[in-house]
């Protein structure tokens, strides 16, 4: 296994990952639809690089990282981690691979378990996974306290004693216990007040340097996402539209989605007030009956004919932006 | 606050509207008394957006309840005087109260699923406004609402006013909620995190809507939000506040630009807007240390001492108050006063 690690070029590779709810009624739960989460999403992730993903509520996001951690079986599509198809492994070596990927929650409220003290929440995945003496255990457990900006004596303590910010550092010292190499965020500071926020995103950001760590970013701001993160993949409706570094979408987004939701966010700066700007009309569609050709079609002010018609492909441009849009053609330069 | 500026507040924007002094109010519970709103003032003229802007639990929802009236117990009103259309609703009988809310003042609600009922029709909500306060009939309120939810953007509002609010879409059903705002022309509209249960683009959708329905209707604003960039946006003053106490306040682009306080500085300093890291390169962002102190103990002197960076010792004794440095802007630092 090991051997094949060596030489896989990316940490986690993930390609046409579909999934789909089906919607069950009656007496004898015949399904008769179904919810399409994910449309067929493929990326990459390089060792200590942080992708985000950003869109909209129901694009998907969430389900993405579920997906990746095998907590939801994907309907299609393989994901690749080190090299190693994850989706065909059994589940005792799954196992074993488990504590690689780790995940942080958004609501530190409802992601602690009320009845279990710090010290019992984080010896649970030393004891499981290592062969740590207590004594040791105990050691670890403090230095991880002391590693997210807790103290030792905090250990004792249930989760109701913290508030959200403190909770969220525990979720974040109970991701690393097991030395991961990859942790997929969700949401991790939605839930927060900006001044804890930023307490908690350069925690996340020293973790990172410190520990080799890759994050998978989700979040709805792309202002955190941004800051965190050197590449950005837009996400709508269960579809990557939009996967380029930072700095291109933040400064130039492409995909009319994209733009869109780069303009409709507010700037905390002066003269910004009375600030008129292009409105996308309408809502995201249900993604029970997802739109024929591109998703993004009805909302789309630079609509033309094929986009009706055909979906289109996510394109590699020369420059490594990708984009799934009929504007942009393979041989465009960036 | 002193005559002069508030005559050139006047004169930009028109009458005033409502004028809040002094308000206090406090929570009674077993373990002490909260002081949620720890004497704020303010005015607000026809046609302007007042912000209130702040961390959970500084105490603005509770402040837009106490103008309203709604507080619920063991809160109570301790201190103040609320001035709307010269008369001090603090003092007004109950069911003069009953008649002003939802008419000449109107909520807007964070959570529209939580704050419009399940069981009515969305239309059947918004005619029981206009059978409250214009005493129409039911068929005439009922066209009435149609025409408002036509107002505010809402596709085919024939069918829609017959369907309930689980079958509308976020930004629908807040739609759905300024229209009953809106419905009897509110002189005083209060938007408490109008934007936050929704998308950034249904947000701008949102925050569109109701600028161009002030410009319309003269309303003025007070409008809620912990989003600083949804006031930079939106405000003509903004408030400060931390712990129940106004700490700054200043005109929009005034606060963006010079802020003084350092809880307001640390604020601003503290968001990653996108575009950040193009002007400032990948350094840590800014933050508060620290945390919110609990609101049963309170810091004596300034409220901020503990998590501040200036910090000297007069902090810890003395409460700084809200004292003007210029025209328009007022702080509450021992900093920015010497």
């Amino acid at each position: 296994m090991k051997d094949r690690a060596m030489q896989s070029e990316y940490l986690l590779e993930v390609t046409n990952l579909s999934k789909k709810f089906p919607i069950q009624k009656g007496v004898f739960r015949k399904t008769v639809g179904f919810v399409h989460a994910l449309n067929g999403v493929s990326f990459n992730l390089q060792k200590g690089e942080s992708l985000g993903l950003v869109g909209e509520s129901g694009c998907g996001k969430t389900t993405l990282g579920k997906c990746i951690l095998l907590l939801y079986p994907p309907s299609q599509g393989d994901i690749f981690f080190n090299g190693i198809h994850l989706n065909s492994l059994r589940k005792d070596s799954l196992k074993e691979l488990r504590p690689r990927f780790q995940m942080i929650f958004q609501d530190p409220y409802s992601t602690l378990n009320p009845r279990m003290s710090v010290e019992a929440m984080l010896n649970e995945p030393l004891k499981l996974y290592t062969r740590m003496t207590s004594p040791e255990r105990k050691k670890k457990i403090h230095g991880l306290l002391e590693t997210v900006g807790l103290r030792p004596e905090h250990s004792t303590r249930y989760p109701h004693e913290f508030s959200g910010g403190q909770r969220q550092r525990l979720g974040i010292a109970r991701a690393l216990a097991l030395n991961p190499s990859l942790i997929i965020c969700d949401e991790p500071v939605s839930a927060l007040d900006v001044s804890i926020q930023a307490q908690i995103l350069n925690l996340l950001e020293q973790l990172k340097t410190e520990f080799g760590l890759s994050y998978l970013f989700i979040s709805h701001d792309i202002g955190v996402v941004e800051h965190i993160c050197e590449r950005i993949a837009i996400m709508y409706l269960g579809k990557i539209v939009e996967l380029a570094s930072d700095i291109q979408i933040c400064r130039d987004p492409w995909h009319p989605y994209t733009k869109a939701l780069m303009a409709a966010i507010p700037i905390p700066r002066s003269g910004a007030k009375d600030k008129t700007r292009p409105t996308l009309k309408g809502d995201v569609p249900s993604p029970i009956q997802l739109p024929a050709g591109c998703f993004f079609h009805p909302r789309c002010p630079e609509i033309i004919d094929i986009c009706t018609q055909e979906p289109p492909k996510l394109l590699t441009l020369r420059g490594g932006r990708q984009i799934s849009c009929h504007l942009f053609r393979e041989d465009d330069p960036i | 606050m002193d005559g002069t500026r508030f005559e050139s507040q006047v004169e930009k924007h028109g009458e005033e509207v409502i004028e809040v002094s002094g308000l206090v109010t406090e929570f009674h519970i077993p373990e002490g008394v909260v002081r949620a709103v720890n004497g704020i003032s303010f005015r607000i003229c026809r046609g302007e957006t007042l912000g209130l802007v702040g961390e959970s639990g500084c105490g603005k929802s509770v402040t837009a309840l106490s103008i309203l009236r709604l507080i619920p117990s063991p809160g109570k009103i301790a201190k103040g005087r609320i001035l709307f259309e010269g008369q001090d609703l603090l003092r007004s009988p109950l069911r003069q109260m009953q008649q002003i809310r939802g008419s000449k003042i109107a909520m807007i609600f964070q959570e529209p699923m939580t704050s419009l009922n399940p069981l009515f029709t969305v239309g059947n909500q918004i005619a029981e406004v206009y059978m409250e306060h214009l005493d129409s009939r039911y068929t005439e309120a009922w066209e009435n609402s149609v025409d408002i939810l036509k107002k505010v953007g809402i596709p085919s509002p024939q069918q829609r006013a017959k369907e309930y609010i689980h079958q509308l879409s976020g930004g629908m059903r807040q739609r759905a909620m300024i229209a009953m705002a809106l419905a009897c022309n509110p002189k005083l509209l209060i938007a408490d995190e109008p934007t936050t249960a929704v998308d950034v683009t249904i947000q701008a959708q949102v925050l569109e809507l109701m600028r161009g329905l002030q410009k319309k209707t003269g309303a003025a604003i007070l409008l809620i939000t912990h989003n600083l960039g949804v006031i930079a946006e939106m405000c003509d003053r903004v408030i400060v506040m931390y712990v129940g106490q106004a700490v700054e306040e200043a005109d929009g682009d005034t606060l963006f630009d010079y802020p003084l306080h350092p809880y307001t500085r640390g604020l601003i300093a503290s968001i990653p807007f996108p575009g950040r890291k193009s002007i400032k390169g990948k350094d840590r962002l800014e933050e508060i240390p620290g945390l919110v102190p609990s609101m049963y103990d309170l810091p004596t002197g300034c409220v901020f001492f503990p998590r501040c960076s200036e910090a000297k010792d007069l902090c810890k004794k003395e409460a700084p108050e809200l004292i003007h440095v210029k025209e328009g802007h007022r702080v509450a630092c021992w900093m920015v006063h010497s």
